[in-house]
């Protein structure tokens, strides 16, 4: 079978056909995709302001503006009503924060539900992580119910309970009965061979709900 | 070699992680669970079969010189499209398969097949071999994960599955790994010293 020659033309000439034709089909693909993925993002994210913080109405968060600590993400906080954005009987159940910490392989970013005196953690989720398969990643992994052969013969129990253990046990905790002792959180159970994982998650939600307290709560209304 | 030994060569006689020692980090690296096992082994099959039909349709074309960079621009692009892909119309699935992905891209395997198979043969050839080595190396993936998950963890795909077992946590991590994937090896090699041994009498 013959192939081309190894000219230097040949080489240069071929090596740039299939990159432009690589970078072509990427950014065909990409503007196919990119508002789809935009969307899906946009749900996600909702739908995590809602997993934190269940008492409120799902059109009842209302994005209000940047918190320049470094465990922001992109410093967003949300305030979370129990009734829709129109309903002028409103009241305000709690605040939605999104932060972020750097984790072991990734920056892991975490959705803050807290009350409204940002003195309870209500509830967390975390909405990005590449932590490690098996070790890291299980923060968001959800107990198994019954065992292997429970689920083979198809006797499965749903109870419902599908949130990740990990991240379930932040809710209702106050912000100041999380204490570190050494290296090792005092008030949750860490993620086994992952303590960085753990710790990354942790120390985001409480440091955002602090400076959130401090810097924003706190701040003359008006200054905000 | 007839079609169907192209396809089989792949799974056990040339398997490309226990006999060709290729793909090694990322089969350690998620073979901690069995989801994560069948997710990865899935996602680089698919890959494995699309690099190696588009550098057999290619091969004619590119010089010898710069098919490297070529296969490797080739790889790069297919799984990026295929991440978009996912992200915009299988959320689900790209968030379960995750960061490995883009992995694949550095996945020896893929590179290997096309140096060595995909840029000398067909295009149907081609297909079937990169199902081949494939599923070969998601089953290598999913016996040690199988091992594993099931020894580190007493689970089975999340599933619990003797009752009261405490598991060996050290399965799940690198070490564990290491043992478990040179203890596999020596068998494998052994298998075959064996079988030669058999096949010269």
């Amino acid at each position: 079978m013959s192939k081309r020659e190894d000219t230097f033309q040949s080489m240069i000439v071929v090596l740039a056909v299939i990159c432009a034709a690589a970078g072509l089909g990427l950014s065909a693909t990409y503007l196919a995709t990119s508002e789809r993925i935009a969307a899906q993002l946009l749900q996600e994210r909702m739908a995590a302001l809602r997993t934190v913080l269940p008492e409120a109405h799902p059109d009842g968060f209302s994005e209000v503006g940047a918190s320049k600590s470094a465990f922001a993400v992109n410093g967003r906080y949300y305030e979370a009503y129990d009734k829709p954005l129109t309903d002028s009987s409103r009241k305000l159940v709690g605040y939605a924060l999104e932060a972020q910490g750097s984790g072991y392989s990734s920056m892991i970013a975490v959705t803050v539900g807290t009350d409204p005196r940002a003195d309870v953690v209500k509830g967390i989720k975390i909405t990005f992580q590449q932590e490690t398969p098996g070790l890291g990643t299980n923060c968001e992994a959800v107990k198994a119910e019954g065992t292997l052969w429970d689920a083979l013969l198809g006797k499965t129990k749903k109870t419902g309970q599908s949130a990740p253990w990990f991240q379930a046990q932040f809710r209702e905790k106050r912000s100041d009965s999380f204490v570190k002792v050494g290296n090792k959180y005092q008030n949750i159970d860490g993620l086994t061979g992952a303590t960085i994982t753990t710790n990354a998650v942790a120390d985001a939600v409480v440091a955002a709900v602090n400076h959130f307290k401090e810097e924003i709560l706190k701040a003359p209304a008006g200054s905000r | 070699m007839s079609k169907w030994a192209t396809f089989r060569d792949g799974l056990f006689k040339n398997n490309p992680v226990f006999v060709v020692n290729l793909g090694l980090c990322p089969t350690l690296a998620t073979s901690t669970s069995l989801r994560d096992a069948v997710g990865m082994g899935l996602a680089a099959t698919f890959v494995t079969v699309g690099s190696n039909v588009i550098v057999s349709a290619i091969r004619r074309a590119v010089p010898n010189r710069v098919r490297i960079p070529c296969y490797v621009v080739v790889i790069a692009t297919f799984v990026t499209i295929v991440e978009l892909f996912l992200g915009a119309y299988q959320p689900d699935l790209y968030k379960a398969l995750g960061i490995f992905l883009p992995l694949i891209v550095v996945n020896c395997i893929v590179l290997y097949r096309a140096e060595v198979y995909a840029s000398k043969n067909g295009v149907l050839s081609s297909l079937l071999d990169g199902f081949g080595m494939g599923f070969g190396f998601t089953l290598a993936v999913l016996l040690l994960g199988f091992i594993r998950e099931g020894l580190g963890k007493g689970t089975l795909m999340g599933y619990p599955v003797i009752p009261g077992f405490d598991p060996v946590g050290i399965m799940v991590l690198p070490p564990g790994g290491f043992l478990t994937m040179g203890l596999l090896l020596a068998f494998f090699s052994w298998r075959r010293l064996k079988s030669k041994e058999g096949k010269s009498r």
